[in-house]
């Protein structure tokens, strides 16, 4: 990145949480509250029953089980249970309370990291995109472990980011390094999707050259790894004791498997009674990319909850390998699905959850319109914003190696906005840099600039796939 | 002449903080498998604990015992067996197995039903009652109520 210091903004001003930073998070937390209080008793749904099912079991047996399909890491189902120990019943509205209070880690570290890549503009922008994005701002009321997971997940990057960056300046800085090692070993306690991200990780520092040897580069890759390791290691050496099998942290690959790699196809992002109609309004493009399906297979009926997973990840793959052109084409539809501008927010609404205030339609509608429009516009950004505007060279292959390894890992498997959750922030960051400097004469660089016009492409033909099931489905909850 | 001067002796060599953060790291993951090791439990000791522990123990014992590589066969008799063992935490426990969804649920309904209103058959109508899918699972209130019964 040549002469320009690596420095953020704030720090080369003295203040490490400049006001702004601070007035912007504080912004964001209270707009999380106050939707909060708004959406009222939300009913539980779907894995949502089950955390607090694995909790209030927790409290009453002493000991955590598994959620029969699934075997999920065990740190949120230990907060869902603390807090209904601590406050009963009502420990659930304690326990969203909480969540709005961790996102503004998140809405922080937002900013941060924008701060750090770009300036303080972008930082603005990514903060103030972030206190109103309606995705994100969704799950601090809902009972799914997402906004616990990016705070502590996009915590543990941005010191990764900085170690990288560093580190190639003067003498490394290992505890940067281990602290990020630390929270990202706590983030996979709480959802274990970014288990295999923990060695390519390893793999980009041993193998990208920089000043530092390839002995420093070795060193630091096994620190991290040793460093993520013993915060997951008691777990995993629990998951031995009790099913016998070496299961790091969860085992969920199994279930989503099932449901991916299979005959069948739905979208999570619509409630079930929805997706008949929803089938008739994408017709012709739901018969080409997911129609005659071959026939299905059943999972097999081990008992132990390992083998029962692992069985049918092989054979999802089996299936995948016996029926490509059904596999191949149905991926376009499971991709399609997963940069789709729906929410679990929208979706909310179409299950009729919301009640009150936030139902009535003078202001149901204007939080549909931010709800579609401010993810169109971050998908849209986060390309030049990752290709042209991030020109820091580390900053963009941690970010595009993130993104990269979330859309190979689970936008073909199950497409829905849940999964892309996970790289929203980093988007969020990516677009505010674009946006920050908009008319910057960046197309000067042409290689770039031709991948941004053909990712641009992909995501207008993706988007087109979907349109009329998004269309019908605002429509029909309008 | 003049004398030649002997060199100075180098330094020692300082270890560097990721050297001994790799070094505490290890001793930690070290101690972590330690632990494990000696506090895991044998399958003789589980069983010992299923016929004479304590409740709390029972139930753990039956849980690792039914997920490790030996299941103990999940069939009627079985499932049958700890319901009728006299011990609400072990009954319970039996309500949310895995084997015992898998096979008994007829029994375990009967068994339910039996119970009638009373706060032991509103904790296992709960345990017996997954939330998986999209169906409808029990209300805030109907939670409430649960862990009103748990106290009791």
């Amino acid at each position: 990145m040549g002469t320009r210091s690596r420095k953020p903004a704030a720090t080369r001003t003295g203040s490490r949480f400049p006001g702004w930073l601070v007035a912007l998070t504080l912004l964001g937390v209270a707009v999380r509250l106050i939707v909060l209080l708004l959406a009222g008793d939300l009913q539980p749904h779907a894995d949502e029953s089950n955390y607090l099912y694995l909790a209030a079991c927790w409290n009453h047996f002493g000991f955590y089980s598994d959620a029969v399909y699934y075997l999920w890491p065990p740190a949120y189902p230990f907060v869902v249970a603390v807090a209904l120990d601590w406050f009963g019943a009502g420990g659930v509205f304690a326990l969203k309370l909480f969540q709005v209070l961790v996102s503004g880690l998140l809405g922080a570290v937002i900013m941060l990291t924008a701060l750090r890549l770009f300036n303080r503009r972008a930082a603005v922008i990514a903060g103030a995109v972030w206190a109103c994005y309606l995705p994100l701002i969704g799950f601090t009321h809902y009972l799914w472990p997402e906004t616990i997971f990016l705070a502590v997940f996009a915590a543990s990057v941005y010191l990764f980011l900085i170690w990288w960056q560093e580190a190639e300046d003067a003498d490394t800085h290992p505890f940067r390094l281990l602290g990020a090692g630390v929270l990202f070993g706590v983030g996979l306690l709480i959802k274990e999707v970014a288990l295999y991200l923990c060695p390519v990780l390893c793999v980009l520092v041993i193998l990208r050259r920089t000043r530092l040897s390839l002995q420093n580069r070795l060193s630091s890759a096994v620190l991290f790894v040793l460093s993520v390791a013993v915060v997951v290691a008691p777990w995993t050496l629990r998951n031995h004791e009790v099913y016998g099998r070496f299961v790091p942290v969860g085992a969920t690959l199994g279930k989503n498997v099932y449901m991916g790699l299979n005959a069948y196809y739905y979208n999570l992002d619509y409630p079930s009674r929805h997706r008949p109609q929803l089938a008739e309004a994408n017709d012709s493009l739901q018969k080409l990319l997911v129609g005659d399906p071959p026939p299905a297979w059943l999972p097999d009926n081990k008992p132990n909850i390992i083998d029962r997973l692992t069985r049918s990840t092989q054979q999802g793959l089996e299936f995948a390998r016996q029926h490509p052109g059904y596999t191949a084409r149905s991926r376009v539809k499971r991709v399609a699905d997963w940069v789709a501008p729906t929410s679990f927010f929208l979706r909310h609404y179409g299950l009729g959850r919301y009640q009150g205030v936030l139902a009535e339609p003078g202001l149901r509608r204007p939080l549909f319109i931010a709800a579609v429009f401010l993810p169109v516009l971050v998908l849209i950004g986060a390309i030049p914003g990752l290709l042209l505007a991030l020109r820091d060279p580390t900053g963009r292959m941690l970010l595009i190696t993130i993104v990269v390894y979330v859309a190979v890992a689970a936008a073909p498997l199950m497409g829905m906005s849940r999964y892309r959750l996970m790289i929203d922030p980093f988007l969020i960051v990516a677009a505010s840099g674009f946006a920050a400097g908009f008319g910057r004469p960046w197309w000067t660089r042409k290689a770039a600039a031709i991948c941004v016009v053909a990712a641009w492409l992909v995501l207008a033909i993706l988007w087109w796939i979907d349109c009329r099931e998004v269309i019908e489905y605002l429509t029909m909850v309008w | 002449m003049k004398k030649k001067a002997h060199p100075k002796p180098a330094p020692p060599q300082r270890r560097s903080p990721g050297y001994w953060l790799h070094a505490a790291l290890l001793l930690i993951l070290a101690i972590e498998c330690a632990v494990a090791i000696a506090g895991r439990r044998s399958r003789a000791g589980l069983e010992r604990d299923l016929q004479s522990g304590t409740p709390a123990a029972k139930a753990y014992a039956l849980f690792v015992l039914t997920n490790r590589d030996t299941p103990r066969p999940p069939d009627a008799q079985f499932v049958s067996d700890l319901l009728d063992s006299g011990d609400p935490l072990l009954r319970e426990w039996t309500m949310t197995t895995n084997f015992t969804r898998l096979t008994g649920s007829t029994m375990q309904r009967t068994y339910l039903d039996s119970l009638g209103d009373s706060p032991q058959g509103l904790r296992c109508r709960f345990l017996l009652t997954r939330g998986i899918g999209q169906t409808p699972w029990m209300t805030l209130p109907e939670l409430a109520e649960f862990l009103d019964a748990l106290e009791e």
